[in-house]
């Protein structure tokens, strides 16, 4: 009799522990869950909050943003083709390919200054169109003005950079060799504009201030033999370099 | 009978605290654990790509901007590179040799021609290692 009610009494302590545990882990649990849920509509409050913030912001500055996107430019280049239906003009550059969008007030001159028309533009003809382009669309424009011009000649001069070696005073010649690995220049001087940094300013020099062992870097163009340059602008670079 | 279920009582109130409390701990250092390893990872940003991929000379040419319309002759050429390298300018009408300073700004006037004028500029280092860029300027006085 004394066994049998230890062992249901112990039964009962068991029950009311497993169940007193229940009790206080789904009160917890509630208060997490009730927590959370609290914490996300916050979240989701403020996020709609600064949404608005934002989408205000955008709206009163989209006026002042368009103008400043909105920059005066011009294009250069060979006109490769056009669509007169459309008013657009596919002009060939540097880089790259090009759109021209003109209307009926966009003037259109000829290499002699005379008006004229879109469709009397010859295609391959060196064109300038100026007018207005969209930061954000940098190759298309919208033409004001669109000139035909003589296509320009391309500069020949070139830049070198270059260590002197053998001088010829008598005939303003030296030799420059460039990095490792490029062919070695003579440099041919005679009309050349010398310069050289003394004391931190620019100064006019002479061909006798070039000494073997200076670097150099000169504007000059290349002579019928490759290696031969004729230079224009020679500039000394400081004892430091 | 009483006391006892008192006792039950209170050892499965204690009970269900140590292990609410212990799920508790576990679930919140777990949280911090990943918090931090996201704060690391914030912190530290990994370089991009581009920055073991660039040995490239900086050039940028900050005025006048590429395609730009000029209304005068002369204009002064702004731009920005390395400390004390040279920049070398060539355009139609002649050619300039310049340093930049310091903070590696540099500045050169140059004059134009009516219409298209293209600009060479080339930067070299002390290896005289170089970097060109060629920008395009439109000297005119027509209204746009």
């Amino acid at each position: 009799m004394i066994y049998k009610f230890k062992t249901s009494n112990l039964k009962f302590q068991m029950f009311l522990l497993i169940l007193g545990s229940l009790v206080v882990y789904s009160f917890w649990a509630g208060n997490a869950i009730l927590a959370q849920e609290e914490s996300t509509q916050a979240s989701q409050e403020k996020e709609e909050s600064i949404r608005r913030e934002v989408e205000a912001i955008v709206r009163d500055n989209k006026q002042i943003l368009g103008d400043e996107l909105e920059v005066k430019r011009a294009f250069c280049g060979n006109l490769k083709s056009r669509d007169l239906e459309v008013n657009t003009l596919v002009m060939e550059t540097n880089k790259r390919d090009k759109t021209i969008t003109y209307d009926d007030e966009t003037v259109f001159l000829s290499i002699s200054r005379n008006k004229v028309k879109a469709d009397d533009l010859e295609l391959g003809s060196f064109v300038i169109a100026m007018g207005y382009a969209n930061r954000l669309s940098p190759g298309s424009l919208v033409a004001k003005r669109v000139v035909v011009q003589e296509t320009p000649v391309p500069i020949v001069r070139q830049s070198f950079f270059g260590e002197v070696d053998d001088i010829s005073e008598e005939e303003k010649v030296f030799v420059l060799v460039p990095k490792k690995g490029k062919e070695v220049l003579e440099i041919i001087a005679d009309e050349a504009t010398i310069k050289r940094q003394e004391s931190g300013k620019v100064k006019k020099a002479q061909f006798s201030d070039i000494v073997k062992g200076d670097k150099v870097v000169l504007v000059g163009k290349k002579d019928k033999n490759d290696n031969r340059i004729e230079a224009v602008l020679i500039y000394i670079l400081s004892s430091e370099k | 009978m009483r006391r006892e279920v008192i006792t039950a009582i209170v050892l499965g109130f204690v009970l269900g605290l140590l292990i609410t409390g212990g799920i508790w701990w576990t679930t919140k250092s777990s949280q911090s654990d990943v918090s931090d390893q996201s704060s690391d990872v914030s912190l530290t940003p990994s370089p991009s790509p581009t920055e073991f991929l660039s040995k490239e000379i900086p050039l940028k040419i900050n005025e006048p901007e590429n395609e730009s319309i000029v209304e005068v002759a002369s204009v002064e050429l702004k731009g920005e590179t390395l400390s004390h390298a040279v920049v070398v300018i060539i355009y139609s009408e002649g050619e300039n040799i310049v340093e930049s300073d310091d903070k590696g700004n540099f500045e050169s006037t140059i004059s134009l021609k009516g219409g298209a004028n293209e600009i060479k500029v080339t930067v070299y280092d002390e290896k005289g290692d170089k970097r060109e860029e060629i920008i395009t300027l439109v000297y005119s006085t027509a209204k746009i």
